[in-house]
C-alpha cells in the first residue's frame, strides 16, 4: 500500500506545530535511540514490492515492507541479500533495517547494507521528496546519498524506498561446530578466512560456529578440512545469536573492537563477526580502553543506556555539518549519539 | 591567475616541487578528456603529507581554488584545471605502506597505481579486484574519487565495495580518518559518501583496500550471436540460471569489427553482437560452471561458442575487449566515449534509439557494454577537423545521456560527471536533489575551494540549460515510452 501522502501529511502537521520527526518502521530497535517527545512517523503501511527483475539482480521495494516478506520473495527466484541482518522483531522493516545499519554475521565476509543499496528515495526534514542512486549496479551521478542514509538512524530524512542489489543464493550452506575457548576461536577463525566461502564466525558458550555457503564445491572443501567436527546443513544457530535470541542476566552490552583485541573481557558471553562484535551480559558498564573499541547498551525491550561520546574529531565535527546541511531548521531526530554527549 | 604572494610562499615550502614554466605546465592541461583543457596557472607537486598540509593551509587561508589530480585517466573532466586555481598532482604519493596478507588488506598512498597493488600481492596469492581498463595507469585515489567499476564488478563490486579505510585531508588541512579496523560506522557513514566525490569533498591522502584470495581457476567463454537483443537475453539467461560470472561483457558488429582488425583476437566477424563470459571459482567446479553456461549460451541462440582456459588464450580473448577502443579509435580520427548505465531489459531499445540518432547526426557509433551490470560505452566515432563535428558528437552524447535517462538509467555508470556530464545532472536530478548535493559539499567544504564548478550544477546553469531545451522544442524523443 502506497502511505506517501500520509507520510507527508504527518511530517507537515509536525512542522506546522513545532514537533520534531522521529521517523520508525516497525520499531524493533527504537531502543537504539533515547525515548522521545518526537512525534513517531511510521512507515509500516507503507508496503510493497515496486519491482523485482531476478535477472537483473534488483529489487526496488517501499520502506514499510517487512525485511522477511522480502526475503521470501526473493528466495523464492533463488536469490538472496546477501547481507542479511538481525531481525529484531517479527515486523522489522527494511527501511528500518536500513536506517539503523545493523550488519548481520555475514559482514566481514559479504559486506554491510551499504554494499547492498543501489537507490533510495526520502522525505528530507524539509519535507521535499528526493530520489538517490536508481535501479543499477553502477551509478556516479551525484553524491552517494543512498548509501549515506545507511545507520543515518532516521536523522537526515525519512526513507520511503529502497532498491537493493540481490545475488543468486548460495546452492550450499553448512556450519561447523568447534568447542574451544574464545582466544582459540581467534586463531581458528585466522585459519579459515582465506578459505572461500566462509560467511559467518561466530561464537556463542565455548563453542565457535563457522558458516560456509556457496558452491557445493566450496562446502565440500571446508568438510574435508574440517573433519570430525559436528556439522548441520542448518544455519539457525548462527541467526540465532545475530538476532541477539539468547538469554541475558543484567544488560547486554554491544563491543565493537579492532581486529587483534584480547578477549579477556568479564561478562563476554558470545561474539560475532570474527571477534569483532562482541556482546557482554553485565549490570555496570565495562570498563573499556578508548583504543579497544566502542560500547554501548544494547538491549532489546528496555531504554539504551549510552556511553557513547561524539567523536571529537574531523569526522564527528563532518557528521554535525551534515546533520544541519540535511535538516537546518533541526525538525528530525538527531542522531542518538549526537544527542548524548556527556 | 594565483596571487603572487601564495606562489612565492610556495616556493618556501620543503619537498614541493613547484611548477611555473608554460612548457611544463602544457602537460597538465587535460585529463582523459583531452577536448576540455585549461592550462593552469601552477602546478605542485607534494612529496608528502606535510608538504600537501602546507600547501593546502596556504590556498585555504586565501582562498585560491585547488583541483587535484592523480594520473589524470578520468573521461569526464574531473581533473580538468582551473585557469584561476592551483592544480596538486599527487604522482608522488606513490607508496605501498602495509600489506597485510593476513588481515586481506593493503594500505596504500592514492597515487599508487590500480593494478600495481595486485602485482604487490600477487606473491601472497592476493588481488585487489576492481579493474579499470585503465588500470596500468591510474591511481587508487582517482579509482576512489570517481568509484571507478571495471569489467569484474558484476561479481567484486566497485571501488566503495573494495575499501575499507580512507584518510583524507579537508580543504582545511584537517585529516579525516575513517578507520579500516573498524566495520562499523560510528555516527554517519561517510566512507560511501567520499566516493564518486570526484575530489569536491575531500583530498585522499591514503587508501586501505580490501584484497581477495586469487581464484583458483579461470575460464573465458565467448559466443556470437545474430543480433545485440538475442545477446542480451542470453546475459539474462546467465544470471538467471544463478551463475555470477567475474566478468560479462557485450560487444557490437562495429566494436567486434574493428577489434578484430587491431588485434585478431579470434573473434567471430559475422556476428552482430559477442558476449566474453569469465568464470573463476575452485578447479574441481570450473568444468562443470563451464559447461553449464555454454548449454544455457547455446539455448539462448548463440551461433558459436570457444572456451579458453589457459592464460595466454584468455587474455588473447580479453585483448580484444581492453583494445575496443584504441581499435574503433583506428576507425576515425576522433572518437567520443560515453557512459551511461540502463536496466538491462532495456538494452534492445535503447540500441535501436542510439542507431536512429547515430542516422540523425550522420556519425557512427560502435558499442561495448559491460552486460552484467548494464553499462553501456557507446563510441561516437568523428573528426574534430570537420567542421562542426565535435558539436555533433557532444549533441549525439548529450542524447545518449537522454536516453539512458528515459529507460530508466543514469548518466554515469563509472566515468563520473566532472564537467562532461554537468548538464545532465540537471535533467537526471531535481532542484531539491541538487540543493542537498551543494550542502554536503558545503558540510566538507565550507569555503568551496576544492575542485569548484565539478560533479553538481548550480541551479543557475540548469535554468539556462532547461531553457536550451524549450528553445529546441519540448522534450526529445516524443516516441520513447516515458518512466
Amino acid at each position: 500500500m502506497d502511505a506517501t501522502q500520509s507520510i507527508l501529511d504527518q511530517i507537515e502537521a509536525a512542522a506546522a506545530e513545532g514537533e520534531q520527526v522521529c521517523p520508525e518502521g516497525a520499531g524493533s530497535k527504537s531502543f537504539m535511540r533515547p525515548s522521545t517527545s518526537a512525534r513517531v512517523v511510521s512507515t509500516a503501511t507503507h508496503t510493497g514490492t515496486l519491482h523485482y527483475h531476478p535477472d537483473e539482480l534488483v529489487i526496488r521495494a517501499r520502506s514499510g515492507t517487512r525485511f522477511i516478506d522480502l526475503q521470501a520473495e526473493v528466495a523464492e527466484q533463488g536469490q538472496y541479500l546477501p547481507f542479511d541482518p538481525p531481525i529484531l522483531g517479527p515486523g522489522s522493516t527494511l527501511g528500518g533495517v536500513v536506517a539503523a545499519g545493523l550488519g548481520g554475521s555475514a559482514r566481514p565476509f559479504l559486506g554491510g547494507i551499504r554494499d547492498y543499496v543501489l537507490g533510495a528515495k526520502v522525505v528530507l526534514p524539509t519535507g521535499q521528496v528526493a530520489v538517490f542512486g536508481g535501479d543499477v549496479m553502477k551509478n556516479v551521478a551525484g553524491y552517494d546519498v543512498s548509501r549515506l542514509m545507511v545507520g543515518s538512524m532516521g536523522s537526515l530524512g525519512l526513507i520511503l524506498e529502497l532498491a537493493l542489489k540481490v545475488l543468486p543464493a548460495p546452492k550450499a550452506t553448512r556450519v561447523f561446530e568447534l568447542p574451544m575457548s574464545p582466544a582459540q576461536a581467534i586463531k581458528t577463525i585466522e585459519l579459515y578466512r582465506r578459505q572461500g566461502g566462509l560467511s559467518g564466525a561466530v561464537f556463542f558458550e565455548d563453542v565457535l560456529y563457522l558458516r560456509f555457503s556457496g558452491s557445493p564445491g566450496q562446502v565440500a572443501q571446508a568438510e574435508n578440512r574440517l573433519t570430525g567436527a559436528i556439522s548441520s546443513d542448518s544455519d539457525e544457530v548462527v541467526r540465532k545469536i545475530q538476532n541477539l535470541e539468547f538469554p541475558v542476566q543484567h544488560h547486554l552490552w554491544r563491543w565493537d573492537a579492532p581486529s587483534g583485541i584480547s578477549m579477556e573481557q568479564p561478562g563476554l558471553i558470545a561474539f560475532d563477526w570474527g571477534g569483532r562484535l562482541r556482546w557482554l551480559d553485565s549490570l555496570d558498564p565495562p570498563i573499556i580502553d578508548k583504543a579497544h573499541g566502542v560500547v554501548t547498551c544494547f538491549k532489546p525491550g528496555e531504554g539504551t543506556l549510552n556511553t557513547w561520546s561524539n567523536r571529537n574529531d574531523p569526522v564527528g565535527w563532518v557528521q554535525e555539518r551534515l546533520k544541519t546541511a540535511f535538516d537546518p531548521q533541526a525538525r528530525f531526530v538527531d542522531y542518538p549519539k549526537l544527542r548524548h554527549r556527556p | 591567475m594565483i596571487p603572487k604572494a601564495l606562489l612565492q610562499q610556495l616556493r618556501k615550502i620543503s619537498d614541493l616541487d613547484l611548477i611555473e614554466d608554460s612548457s611544463r605546465l602544457k602537460v597538465y592541461e587535460s585529463d582523459g578528456l583531452t577536448a576540455l583543457a585549461v592550462v593552469p596557472p601552477a602546478v605542485v607537486l607534494p612529496h608528502n603529507l606535510k608538504a600537501l598540509e602546507a600547501v593546502l593551509g596556504l590556498c585555504h587561508d586565501q582562498s585560491v581554488p585547488m583541483v587535484v589530480r592523480g594520473a589524470g585517466t578520468g573521461l569526464s573532466g574531473g581533473a580538468t584545471p582551473l585557469a584561476h586555481g592551483l592544480l596538486i598532482s599527487l604522482a608522488k604519493f606513490n607508496h605501498i605502506l602495509e600489506i597485510d596478507a593476513a588481515g586481506l588488506k593493503a594500505r596504500v598512498e592514492p597515487g599508487v597505481t590500480n593494478l600495481a597493488i595486485s602485482q604487490a600481492v600477487e606473491r601472497h596469492g592476493l588481488f585487489y579486484a576492481p579493474d579499470p581498463s585503465s588500470q596500468i595507469a591510474c591511481s587508487i585515489g582517482g579509482n576512489v574519487a570517481e568509484n571507478s567499476g571495471g569489467v569484474h564488478c558484476l561479481k567484486y563490486g566497485l571501488t566503495l565495495h573494495n575499501v575499507c579505510g580512507l584518510k583524507v585531508l579537508l580543504a582545511d588541512g584537517q585529516l579525516l580518518h575513517l578507520d579500516d579496523n573498524q566495520l562499523w560506522s560510528d555516527g554517519f557513514d561517510l566512507l560511501p559518501l567520499l566516493h564518486g566525490s570526484e575530489g569536491m569533498l575531500g583530498v585522499i591522502v591514503e587508501v586501505s583496500v580490501t584484497l581477495l584470495p586469487r581464484p583458483e581457476a579461470v575460464t573465458v567463454l565467448m559466443a556470437g550471436f545474430d543480433s545485440s537483443e538475442t545477446a542480451a537475453h542470453a546475459v539474462s539467461a546467465v544470471i538467471a540460471e544463478g551463475v555470477l560470472p567475474a566478468g560479462l561483457e557485450m560487444m557490437d558488429r562495429l566494436a567486434i569489427q574493428a577489434a578484430e582488425d587491431f588485434v585478431e583476437a579470434g573473434y567471430p566477424r559475422d556476428a552482430a553482437a559477442l558476449l566474453l563470459c569469465e568464470l573463476d571459482g575452485g578447479i574441481d567446479e570450473i568444468d562443470a560452471m563451464a559447461d553449464q553456461v555454454s548449454s544455457v549460451l547455446r539455448k539462448a541462440g548463440a551461433k558459436s561458442l570457444t572456451r579458453a582456459d589457459d592464460a595466454a588464450s584468455r587474455a588473447r580473448l580479453w585483448q580484444g575487449r581492453k583494445a575496443a577502443f584504441p581499435a574503433v579509435g583506428r576507425l576515425a580520427p576522433d572518437y567520443y566515449c560515453m557512459d551511461g548505465t540502463i536496466p538491462r531489459r532495456h538494452l534492445a531499445d535503447v540500441l535501436t534509439a542510439i542507431a536512429e540518432r547515430s542516422t540523425h547526426y550522420g556519425l557512427r557509433v560502435a558499442n561495448v557494454f559491460h552486460a552484467g551490470d548494464g553499462n553501456l560505452h557507446p563510441l561516437i566515432l568523428y573528426d574534430v577537423n570537420a567542421p562542426g563535428e565535435l558539436q555533433l558528437a557532444e549533441a549525439f552524447g548529450a542524447d545518449i545521456l537522454q536516453i539512458c535517462l528515459e529507460y530508466g538509467g543514469t548518466i554515469t555508470g563509472e566515468h563520473g560527471v566532472g564537467l562532461e556530464k554537468i548538464d545532465q545532472m540537471c535533467v537526471q536530478f531535481s532542484e531539491v536533489e541538487l540543493n542537498v548535493f551543494h550542502a554536503i559539499k558545503a558540510a566538507f567544504d565550507p569555503k568551496g575551494l576544492l575542485n569548484p564548478g565539478k560533479a553538481v550544477p548550480t541551479l543557475n546553469r540548469c535554468a539556462e540549460f532547461g531553457a536550451m531545451h524549450v528553445h529546441q522544442g519540448q522534450t526529445r524523443h516524443p516516441e520513447l515510452p516515458r518512466f
